[in-house]
């Protein structure tokens, strides 16, 4: 079978922070937005949404500059994982992150990430807008590209009708 | 430690700059939560001496145990306090906004804040967790509510949830609002925003980094599943979710809505509403916002030329067409938003705008008297200048800002015969003269207006007329539920129908208390669903029977309150308008309100309830089965019952 990935879509998310809130039940047992793997950042100024989260990068700087080698591949999700028994809590991993992806949990302290929830992740499961979509990794992209060959058909259509 | 509750509330005193705690734990038992543990706050703390524009009143945000988890609705806020709009004065206010305020709230620890005295200049608050500061507002001060939600945002913390105040709260304009959402989502009826332009406070900023602590999390999850899929399974969901049923909205296409200021039943096709309402979103919409956690969202956030980006759910819309005869959309648009930069309640706003309207047409005002503009049905110069000048007090403005009755009263003449209110308030835009269970609810409901729209078992009376098997429907379930196929359906006074009343009374009670929301539960979700997820949320073993004790229980205390403020069986009344004229025209043509029939009902309403059918007073018998025994007391001493 295919690897699947999560696929965030700003066009969708309208900030309703359910994520977060399923994130953290899971993880952490409580709702809290502080202590939840996924965060939704809005931007008022241009009426956008969008929920951040670790990406799984194919070359992850977190795993490189983890001092203690908590953060590893998991074989079977592929996805970046940190294991909280290691972690120093040095923070390395959230000064490297492009992305801002790694937290600090201020109540077990240690660093927490996105980890897949072993394959079946909550966020895209509970997420009312399709924002946040786990998929085959060959579908990524596949709505886009759909709407782009339609919108080439279309004027090549045109031109043909107008010549 | 307790689960579900913050366990703390947060109280202000602004006179002071004092900052106090205390534990929701002691009330919790016997109010739950929310709008309940408010009630009993305000009951005991805000006596008939205190006026609604004074020091003494308090203004109360409460969340409930359900507020910051991931059920559906559980954004919502509950605000509390005296209405400077009500006749008597000073009735309980009971109104709420939804958005991402009260999960902050929560997340920072507190389950209610209560405001109270009044800050010396023109303040801000600021709570980061523990930390709550009381800061200098003067440069905010005179700015509408999206730049100030704005600013105090980039000054405070760019994370924080901000709840605000515009220009029509600081000029006390008595029917005023708070908005919550800082861009859409406003607490609505009664005057709230006045209260807090009257203590000098201009805003409130939360920033929380704490937790909710669930009993059961695995639990929570499946039921949040649940809750979504018989959300997501509602037949209007699609079209909910993607423009929020914007044209479903508009008061002239709906046959069981009144036009004009209770004028007409006259009904218009959508075809009449210009541009057409699918172009406009279309061309405008952004995206759907809503409260935290929800997968419908009520707001329709758009970008409009000449109009400030911002979202308007359903109550605009309804008010700012048929009530005001206007089937401009843009109009529509820009007095909504107009309400929501200056922060005040559109309902009333375009209530009183309809009343100027009717009072132009019989010719006792003239443009004259509203600085040249003639007060023709559904002109857009009217509305929109109406809109400023209230929200400013400027000129006839000013008159018009102290809400209907007393605009009545400085009009003279005879514009008191055209006034419509109940306890003050001008009543939801509904053909009311059909709908005899939705009147008493009028009549009897606290603070006029409220509740509205109602939840069921009542709301089938509004069922029937759009949807096709709408009355069979309403029948079968009257039959089920009361005995009677007449229980339901409109322009029945059957006794049984006060059951219905009664029951939907407690239904809107019911999602307060627990922390979700009336559009959700009972309508879409039953409650022993809610009852499950409050469960799994508090560890707490909370039947159907002890919800309705509390629900009953703060029927009765609110009751209390505003008796004490002077309400009387006399004050249970609907406007004149609906016993003496009939409906014109439309599908319930001819419908009007017996006045014999609609007292019966209210006889048969009191005796249900346990209050005094001459005074309207609940009895000490009743008040004493609820634990109430104290509130008989008061009652007595002050010599009403």
């Amino acid at each position: 079978m295919a690897e699947k990935m999560l696929l965030l879509d700003p066009e969708k998310c309208n900030g309703c922070r359910t994520c977060e809130m399923v994130c953290s039940l899971k993880h952490s047992h409580g709702c809290s937005t502080i202590r939840s793997r996924v965060r939704v950042i809005t931007l008022e100024t241009q009426d956008l949404s969008l929920p951040i989260m670790c990406q799984h990068c194919e070359i992850p700087f977190c795993q490189k500059v983890c001092p203690t080698r908590a953060i590893y591949r998991d074989m079977t999700t592929n996805a970046v994982i940190i294991n909280p028994k290691k972690c120093l809590g040095c923070k390395m991993c959230v000064y490297v992150c492009p992305f801002g992806a790694t937290f600090i949990d201020p109540i077990d302290r240690v660093i927490i990430k996105c980890d897949l929830c072993e394959g079946d992740p909550e966020c895209a499961k509970f997420c009312p807008n399709q924002a946040i979509q786990f998929i085959r990794n060959d579908k990524m992209g596949a709505t886009k590209r759909r709407a782009g060959a339609q919108k080439m058909l279309n004027a090549i259509t045109q031109m043909v009708v107008e010549s | 430690m307790s689960f579900g509750w913050a366990g703390k509330i947060l109280r202000i005193d602004l006179t002071e700059g004092k900052v106090s705690i205390e534990s929701t734990l002691p009330y919790i038992k016997e109010y739950i939560g929310g709008r309940g543990i408010a009630a009993k706050i305000l009951y005991d703390e805000c006596g008939p001496e205190v006026k609604p524009f004074d020091p003494g009143n308090l203004l109360i945000f409460s969340t409930a145990p359900l507020s910051g988890t991931p059920i559906p609705g559980a954004g919502r806020v509950a605000v509390t306090c005296k209405s400077p709009l009500s006749v008597p004065e000073g009735l309980k206010v009971e109104t709420g906004f939804g958005g991402y305020w009260g999960p902050e709230l929560k997340f920072a620890g507190y389950d209610h804040l209560v405001i109270s005295g009044r800050a010396p200049h023109p303040v801000y608050i600021t709570i980061d967790n523990e930390e709550v500061k009381i800061k200098d507002a003067e440069k905010l001060w005179g700015r509408d509510s999206f730049e100030t939600a704005r600013l105090i945002k980039e000054d405070f913390d760019i994370d924080a949830r901000v709840l605000t105040i515009g220009q029509a709260g600081e000029n006390l304009v008595r029917f005023a609002s708070i908005l919550g959402g800082e861009r859409y989502s406003a607490t609505g009826r009664g005057g709230s925003g006045a209260v807090m332009g009257s203590k000098n406070l201009k805003g409130i900023a939360v920033r929380g980094t704490g937790e909710v602590k669930v009993a059961d999390p695995k639990r929570l999850l499946e039921i949040t599943g649940k809750w979504h899929e018989l959300i997501k399974n509602q037949p209007t969901y699609p079209q909910d979710k993607k423009d929020g049923h914007f044209r479903g909205h508009f008061t002239s296409t709906q046959d069981f809505c009144t036009k004009g200021n209770y004028e007409t039943g006259e009904y218009l096709p959508l075809k009449e509403m210009k541009p057409d309402p699918d172009k406009f979103v279309e061309d405008y919409q952004i995206k759907m916002v809503g409260c935290m956690g929800c997968p419908k969202p009520c707001f329709i956030y758009m970008n409009v030329p000449n109009v400030p980006n911002g979202g308007l759910a359903c109550v605009s819309l309804v008010f700012f067409t048929g009530v005001v005869w206007n089937n401009d959309i843009h109009t529509i648009w820009e007095a909504g938003t107009l309400c929501n930069t200056y922060c005040m309640d559109a309902s009333e706003t375009a209530g009183i705008i309809a009343f100027m309207m009717e009072l132009y047409r019989q010719g006792v005002i003239t443009e004259k008297d509203t600085d040249g503009i003639p007060f023709e049905r559904g002109s857009t110069k009217a509305i929109i200048d109406a809109v400023h000048k209230i929200a400013k007090r400027e000129s006839y403005g000013d008159i018009l800002a102290d809400g209907i009755p007393m605009a009545a009263e400085r009009i003279g003449i005879n514009a008191k015969e055209y006034a419509v209110h109940t306890k003050g308030l001008f009543p939801h835009g509904y053909l009311f003269r059909a709908l005899k269970g939705h009147s008493l609810l009028q009549a009897v409901g606290h603070m006029g207006g409220d509740p509205f729209p109602a939840p069921p078992p009542l709301r089938l009376e509004l069922a029937w007329a759009f949807a096709s098997d709408g009355e069979a429907k309403a029948r079968k379930i009257g039959m089920e539920q009361y005995g009677t196929e007449e229980a339901l359906i409109p322009n029945s006074y059957d006794e049984f129908k006060v059951d219905a009343v009664i029951d939907t009374e407690h239904a809107e009670r019911g999602s307060d208390l627990l922390g979700t929301c009336l559009w959700q539960m009972p309508a879409m979700i039953p409650e022993s669903l809610a009852l499950d997820a409050f469960n799994a949320v508090t560890g707490i073993k909370l039947k159907h029977e002890d919800l309705v004790t509390v629900e009953e229980k703060l029927v009765h205390l609110e009751r209390a309150f505003d008796v004490r403020e002077g309400v009387r069986r006399e004050n249970d009344v609907v406007p004149r308008k609906w016993l003496t004229e009939k409906v014109d025209n439309g599908p319930y043509k001819g419908a009007i309100i017996d006045e014999k029939e609609h007292e019966k009902m209210k006889d048969t309403y009191y005796q249900k309830r346990g209050w005094d059918l001459e005074t309207g007073i609940p009895k000490r018998k009743t008040l004493e089965r609820f634990g109430l025994g104290g509130v008989a007391d008061d009652l007595e001493n002050l010599g009403v019952s």
